[in-house]
């Protein structure tokens, strides 16, 4: 009794004690705080912007910290040819330096500035970026230019290209392992079912010759197919003066001016409709990625298809997946939907989670449901005011947060684009998303029985797995077709 | 206090010059009468901040079987308060209150059923017996209370609104010595923050107790997806006897142990304005910032300061060697070292150290001819810094296992030879750059500067931090010699081994036929 009554005593006390402050305290809540609207945090472009030579350039000082980062957004990528191999053998031979040093030079001078050297293709953009201390930023513009101008080209066997399936599963010292029951080889495997006959599927898995990636790197790389981006603890002049240096001299690139004609998006691998691809892996959980390709989204649908993407699982903590999969049920650590859509060629709409064998099937049905949801019901005033200044004020203000980001952001989006017009225009199209439009975006752009699912994980597990809030097997959300990673 | 005073004299030793600036840090603090700190490095141009709220406590608060609550009490942390997270507190409340005392009977029933197992294996069930009647119908009782709250519950309350005015870089991270909540704001939006953590820290309301259980299962089993994981688990709690901060962040036997009592224990004691410290780094001022803080966190009373006292790790008296079998993990070597913990003068040479080594372990295994990436770090679970002693490891990962033997012999003779003092002056000129560029990158990075200045005053004092990073240009070969023969001996060394499984040979295989 008496240790009955201590535990009273004890719960008591603590039901108390968060209430039990000295003062009295006031909480408003955050819904009805008067707090200032933020500026527009994007600059004037103009401001920055520099010519040099043909090439185009923005530099921003920032003297926050005596560092330096140069960066170069070339205005082709994969899907810049036919067959991806060859332009990720030039992001191959870009990864290696300048071929006009020694093999080994380049990355030991990377080494001795104690760079950061970065390569990144992507289907219709190739950026590189090299950060030093500002001591050594001449000497980086220098380096970055010239590995620009002649990269080290070498023969590429098939299946050597970075960032494929194949080429993936073949890299890394425990990566094999590690790879076989990641999300990035769910990823690659369901971009494979949708793009795979496409370039911008990025694929890599033919022989290609030095020569021939040569003579891409002639026909697209060239100081006006370049945006060039410099920022932190240099003058502008400095900046300026040694791009132009650099780049003296150069010329071509001329195909990556032209704007090509846009790559059809595929169609659908199985007309047939929605399949689901269990990939055996000997893992303790398994992943789920969903999705189907993308066409190029015309302006006016952009910012309502952001704010759909942002509520149903674009918005981190609080999204409508994250509430299901997570905070009400404990499912799964997280969930997500990520659009990606290009200018001239076909994306994918994605959407990922991963989770125990036992919750996999409920996984799937969680999420095709609130996709359906998405389509069917309008969402709510609160989720909509929160995804409109969460991505007006929070994702597209830290584009400009600093000298560093701003400077990348003005030099893409002119790469991508040629000119700023979207990003001037883009808080205002998000405040302008209504309710209804995030429905009709999330109708046109989002059909779940299109979408292709893969799941990688411990196939018998997940196949028999049933969860007690819901019945339905598997089987029941697409035909299953399994299939070993290899 | 009289480390600090080592550190800042070895700072005042410094020649005046460019180096020296890039540690300034002219950070401005504020004490709050109730002991709440505040720190804001003001950066008048910047139009966001990049917002911190420290609390001392973590793993080293934890006890024995249940590991992991203190990084459990903060996802807890993320299911609002009662005035976030509810639609009606006053129709909730008596439900809370109801799961709270179901959990007293059951956390009874569980004692008393504790004894009704009396053959408690070696390797599986010697806890407590988990199923009886009772138990069973507590813990259905307290599902369906749970289930029945929900009609009260706005889920993702205490994340919303920081997304609804702009914030980014929204997480939580617990670790051995802290518990840290963070946003990037707008700057006309800091006040969000205060409202939003100060009702944190005062009202959090436990909810979803078993889900949440649940999506920690998720991250260990996250965590043993990589094959690394329990070899690192295995090296730690070798290299460590009692200290907290070789704890992995639970098993999933603690899992099962953790009670809302105890959690509501962990957060009352820890979660008092005198032991919290919000770190501002932005478009921001002090004096703008104190009323703001004032008006939010003011009204708490200053409590009784929670206990920092933790396990000390006895003297490391042998030599050490684990052999861990692995057909995932990539064969390996290392040796693992104690090391002091920040705010001992010796520390940030150690960071030097570190960065030579590796240097030096680079080139002597190129020489030998093994192919292998060495690492130099002192990473033990999830950080890499303590304010306790941890270990410095050195890691060389052969491309080979026959290559085993020869990189254990390089890394051995390596360590040897920066005992004896020959570090080339080449070297340390290098490693120093290293670390001071790898500063450099953290200067820029508001979040990941603020979160420095924050794990600083967690550890030691926000303070140690520029003197820290300035030291570390200090060392001198004869510093590096100095810790390397006090600290590298064989009676601190612990030996990691990773290879792969023996495959017994077949009867008609090799000698046999």
């Amino acid at each position: 009794m008496t240790r009955q009554w201590s535990c009273c005593l004890t719960l008591g006390l603590m039901l108390a004690l968060p209430f039990s402050n000295g003062r009295a305290q006031t909480m408003v809540h955050p819904r009805d705080m008067r707090m200032p609207s933020p500026p527009s945090p994007r600059p004037d472009p103009a401001v920055f912007r520099h010519q040099v030579g043909t090439s185009t350039a923005y530099v921003v000082e920032d003297r926050q910290a005596p560092m330096v980062t140069v960066r170069a957004f070339v205005r082709t990528g994969y899907g810049g040819a036919p067959d991806a191999a060859v332009p990720r053998a030039v992001e191959r031979a870009l990864r290696a330096g300048p071929s006009s040093m020694a093999p080994g030079a380049f990355s030991r001078e990377v080494d001795a500035m104690v760079g950061e050297w970065r390569v990144t293709m992507g289907p219709e953009v190739t950026e590189l970026s090299l950060d030093v201390p500002s001591e050594d930023a001449r000497r980086a513009i220098a380096l970055l230019v010239a590995t620009l101008r002649g990269p080290r080209f070498m023969n590429v066997q098939a299946g050597q290209a970075p960032s494929t399936l194949r080429g993936a599963t073949a890299t890394g010292g425990s990566g094999p392992v590690l790879y076989e029951g990641s999300l990035q080889l769910a990823v690659d495997i369901l971009n494979e079912q949708l793009l795979g006959a496409s370039a911008y599927g990025g694929l890599a898995t033919t022989a290609v010759t030095a020569a021939a990636a040569q003579t891409f790197h002639a026909a697209h790389f060239g100081p006006s197919s370049i945006v060039f981006a410099v920022a932190g603890d240099i003058a502008a002049a400095d900046a300026r003066a040694g791009l132009a240096e650099a780049v003296a001299g150069w010329s071509g690139g001329q195909a990556a001016l032209r704007r090509p004609a846009v790559t059809p998006t595929p169609a659908p691998a199985r007309p047939a409709g929605r399949e689901i691809h269990l990939y055996d892996a000997d893992k303790l959980q398994g992943w789920v990625v969903m999705g189907h390709t993308l066409p190029p989204v015309p302006l006016q649908d952009r910012a309502a298809l952001e704010v759909m993407n942002y509520i149903i699982g674009g918005g981190h903590f609080d999204t409508r997946l994250f509430r299901e999969l997570r905070d009400k049920r404990g499912l799964a650590n997280t969930g997500g939907g990520y659009p990606e859509w290009f200018d001239r060629g076909p994306g994918t709409y994605t959407l990922r989670t991963y989770g125990r064998p036992d919750v996999i099937p409920f996984l799937v049905e969680l999420t095709l449901r609130e996709v359906d949801k998405m389509r069917t019901d309008l969402v709510t005033q609160d989720e909509l005011d929160i995804a409109r200044g969460a991505l007006a004020d929070g994702v597209f203000a830290m584009r400009y947060a600093d000298s560093y980001a701003t400077s990348r952001s003005l030099a893409e989006e002119h790469a991508r684009n040629g000119d700023h017009t979207e990003s001037a225009s883009y808080q205002r199209r998000v405040r302008a998303v209504t309710r209804e439009q995030v429905r009709d975006v999330a109708r046109r752009y989002v059909d779940p029985e299109r979408f292709q699912i893969v799941i990688v994980g411990p196939r018998d597990a997940i196949g028999k797995a049933k969860h007690w809030e819901s019945s339905k097997p598997l089987s029941s959300f697409g035909r299953i077709v399994s299939a070993d990673i290899r | 206090m009289q480390r600090l005073g080592l550190m800042l004299a070895l700072l005042a030793a410094l020649p005046l010059g460019a180096q020296r600036t890039v540690y300034d840090l002219p950070v401005r603090e504020h004490l709050f009468p109730n002991g709440l700190r505040l720190l804001v490095l003001e950066r008048a141009n910047d139009p966001r901040v990049a917002a911190k709220i420290f609390t001392r406590m973590g793993a080293v608060n934890e006890i024995p079987g249940e590991a992991g609550a203190a990084h459990f009490l903060e996802h807890l942390m993320f299911k609002g308060t009662r005035t976030l997270g509810t639609t009606d507190w006053a129709s909730e409340q008596p439900i809370r209150e109801r799961i709270g005392a179901l959990e007293q009977s059951l956390i009874a029933e569980r004692n008393r059923a504790r004894n009704d197992l009396r053959q408690r294996g070696v390797f599986h069930e010697y806890s407590h017996k988990q199923s009886t009647p009772l138990a069973d119908s507590l813990r259905a009782e307290i599902a369906r209370l749970e289930q029945s709250a929900q009609r009260y519950r706005e889920h993702g309350a205490t994340m919303r609104w920081y997304q609804r005015y702009g914030g980014t870089y929204l997480t939580a991270t617990t670790e051995q010595e802290y518990m840290k909540f963070d946003i990037n704001l707008p700057v006309e939006h800091i006040e969000v923050f205060f409202r939003v953590e100060a009702d944190r820290m005062q009202n959090t309301i436990i909810r979803e107790f078993d889900e949440e259980r649940m999506i920690l299962v998720e991250q260990r089993l996250g965590d043993l997806n990589r094959p690394a994981t329990p070899y690192a688990e295995a090296m730690n709690s070798t290299v460590g006897r009692v200290q907290q901060v070789f704890w992995p962040e639970g098993y999933r036997t603690d899992f099962d142990q953790y009670t809302r009592a105890h959690q509501q224990q962990l957060y009352e004691r820890a979660f008092v304005p005198n032991n919290t410290t919000i770190v501002l780094i932005g478009g921001v001022t002090l004096e703008a910032m104190i009323p703001l803080v004032e008006r939010h966190f003011g009204a708490m009373a200053r409590k009784p300061e929670p206990p920092r006292e933790v396990a000390i790790e006895p003297l490391p008296d042998a030599e050490r060697r684990l052999i861990w079998r692995s057909t995932e993990l990539a064969p390996r070597v290392e040796a693992r070292f104690l090391i002091p913990g920040v705010g001992h003068p010796d520390r940030p040479h150690f960071d030097v150290l570190g960065e030579v080594t590796q240097i030096m372990l680079a080139r002597a295994l190129n020489a030998a001819g093994v192919a292998a990436r060495p690492s130099v770090n002192t990473n033990v679970v999830h950080t890499s810094r303590f304010g306790l002693p941890a270990s410095q490891n050195f890691e060389v990962v052969v491309d080979r296992q026959e290559q085993l033997d020869g990189a254990e012999r390089v890394l051995l003779d390596v360590i040897e030879r920066v005992r004896s003092g020959a570090v080339s002056a080449e070297d340390l000129t290098l490693a120093k750059k290293r670390l001071r560029v790898a500063w450099l990158r953290v200067l820029r990075q508001p979040d990941v500067l603020a979160f420095d200045i924050g794990h600083f005053q967690a550890m030691d004092v926000w303070r140690t931090l520029p003197v820290f990073m300035a030291a570390r240009e200090r060392t001198a070969p004869d510093d590096i010699a100095r810790i390397a023969r006090q600290h590298f001996i064989a009676e601190n060394r612990t030996i990691g081994v990773v290879r792969r499984p023996d495959v017994p040979p077949r009867m008609n295989d090799g000698g046999g036929r």
